[in-house]
């Protein structure tokens, strides 16, 4: 099992806060950062490894293709039971919220801005905690 | 026989002295107290009426006086006699013209030479109480033809078969700015727009359970002038002299829908201004808590720290700007409130 965490948004700024986050929680060294959903989406799509596993910090406001177009498309694809999502955004509306939730990769809403405190409670989620261990596990897997 | 005690006021317009003496006699053996008034010809009877102001509650009258009689002895009393009732004591000779003359305003004919006290005191008696009646119903009918003519909203009446106009009100001419003669030449089709249904609910049927025709709805009226206006109208169906008409009340309601049509689109202005707030305004805000935060909890070196400090200024800017914007939306929205004058 390989676990991936990506990051997804079109501000260089905030990629490069979550990343430092992403890092700085004793998760995953490597978060693989994209600038828009269509990179990630293609990232995705062309890596045909059914035993990976991706971790999407998901950004919902970016031209091109919002993080709404980005969940429309993925669901569509069997890849997406491979996928985790974890909607990261600067709405506190509860509609929002609510929509996000309405798919089903998804499991977590996070308002920015994120921190390592959140991340360390998300760590302690079951089907979130592999995320945070090591991709290479000493036992073999 | 008792005699009635109520007081009465009486006129006699007979020329003939015996008839009168007649009369009078009949008249006193019935009533207790009556005021009994005597005039020769028609100008003595013109004068005691007017003199009176119509005091009298009945007035007996020959027909065939020495200054005027038949047809035009009637017109002149009944425009004389509006609130009296007036009965014409006639000879066999002059049946056919006494039926007519209850036509033309006369309450009642008895034949001279079959009259007894008893016989005209019930026609007396019977003849005040139906005048009074009748009076009572054309002022009751005054009554509903003034609501209907003095309505401050626009009344008409069609003929549910021909569209045609059968009655306005005044505010329906000063409305439309069609005289009501030029109304009365139309059919509802003409002021109808072709286009005329916006909104109906016929509700023939199901208006609070009542069965009783009537119906609401908003239709395009069009005035003399060419303006169209919006028009809520409610009607009922009545029947007026034996055809199936519709009573309308035309509210013009052109500058409330306006209103709400301008206020339907500030409020999607505003909810445009609402989305802004939640979804632009929170992004710089929250950049510039994640910077500050890795700022003060991570290690961070000299370099990268100046780094983020300008990235902090660039995402308070970001924020400057669009407050900025919302502030200029806003105040926007209230030049147009102004302009409507809401």
């Amino acid at each position: 099992m390989k676990f991936e965490v990506l990051i997804v948004d079109d501000d260089p700024i905030v990629i490069l806060l979550h990343e430092k986050m992403v890092t700085a929680s004793g998760s995953h060294s490597n978060p693989i950062c994209f600038s828009s959903g269509i990179l990630a989406l293609d990232y995705i799509l062309t890596n045909k490894d059914p035993d990976k596993k991706y971790f999407i910090l998901l950004d919902i406001n970016m031209p091109e293709m919002s993080g709404w177009d980005f969940l429309d498309e993925i669901i569509d694809y069997p890849v997406s039971s491979q996928v985790v999502v974890a909607v990261v955004t600067s709405s506190t509306n509860e509609s929002d919220k609510r929509r996000a939730f309405n798919y089903k990769p998804v499991t977590e809403y996070i308002a920015k801005p994120l921190n390592v405190s959140i991340l360390h409670q998300l760590s302690r989620k079951r089907e979130l905690s592999a995320f945070f261990i090591h991709a290479e596990d000493p036992a073999g897997y | 026989m008792t005699k009635d005690i109520k007081s009465y006021n009486i006129l006699v317009i007979e020329d003939n002295p015996g008839d009168f003496i007649l009369i009078s006699d009949y008249l006193e053996e019935q009533f207790a107290t009556v005021q009994i008034d005597h005039a020769n010809n028609f100008n003595e009877a013109r004068t005691k009426i007017s003199l009176h102001d119509s005091n009298f509650d009945v007035i007996l009258l020959d027909l065939s006086l020495p200054d005027k009689s038949g047809e035009s002895l009637i017109a002149e009393m009944s425009i004389l006699c509006r609130r009296c009732p007036v009965i014409i004591l006639t000879g066999f000779a002059d049946i056919e013209f006494s039926i007519k003359s209850l036509s033309q305003g006369i309450a009642d004919y008895l034949l001279k030479d079959d009259i007894n006290a008893f016989s005209l005191y019930k026609s007396i008696i019977y003849n005040i109480e139906r005048k009074k009646t009748n009076l009572e119903l054309e002022e009751s009918e005054k009554r509903y033809s003034d609501i209907f003519h003095l309505s401050p909203q626009p009344m008409w009446i069609y003929e549910v078969e021909s569209l045609a106009f059968l009655d306005v009100n005044t505010a329906a001419v000063a409305s439309y700015g069609y005289s009501r003669d030029e109304f009365l030449a139309m059919t509802l089709n003409e002021i109808l727009s072709t286009n005329h249904l916006v909104d109906t609910k016929e509700t023939e049927f199901f208006y609070s359970g009542r069965t009783d025709g009537s119906s609401q709805g908003i239709y395009s009226y069009r005035k003399k002038s060419g303006d169209m206006i919006q028009v809520n109208v409610q009607s009922n169906v009545i029947t007026h002299k034996g055809k199936k008409v519709k009573l309308i009340l035309a509210i013009d309601i052109t500058e409330r829908l306006n209103y709400i049509r301008t206020i339907e689109m500030q409020n999607s202005k505003l909810q445009e201004i609402a989305w802004i707030q939640s979804h632009l305004v929170r992004a710089p805000l929250a950049k510039m808590m994640g910077l500050i935060d890795v700022i003060k909890n991570h290690s961070v070196s000299d370099m990268e720290k100046t780094e983020l400090l300008v990235h902090v200024l660039d995402s308070a800017h970001e924020f400057d700007v669009l407050i900025k914007d919302i502030v200029g939306r806003t105040e926007d929205l209230q030049i147009n409130l102004n302009e409507h004058e809401i």
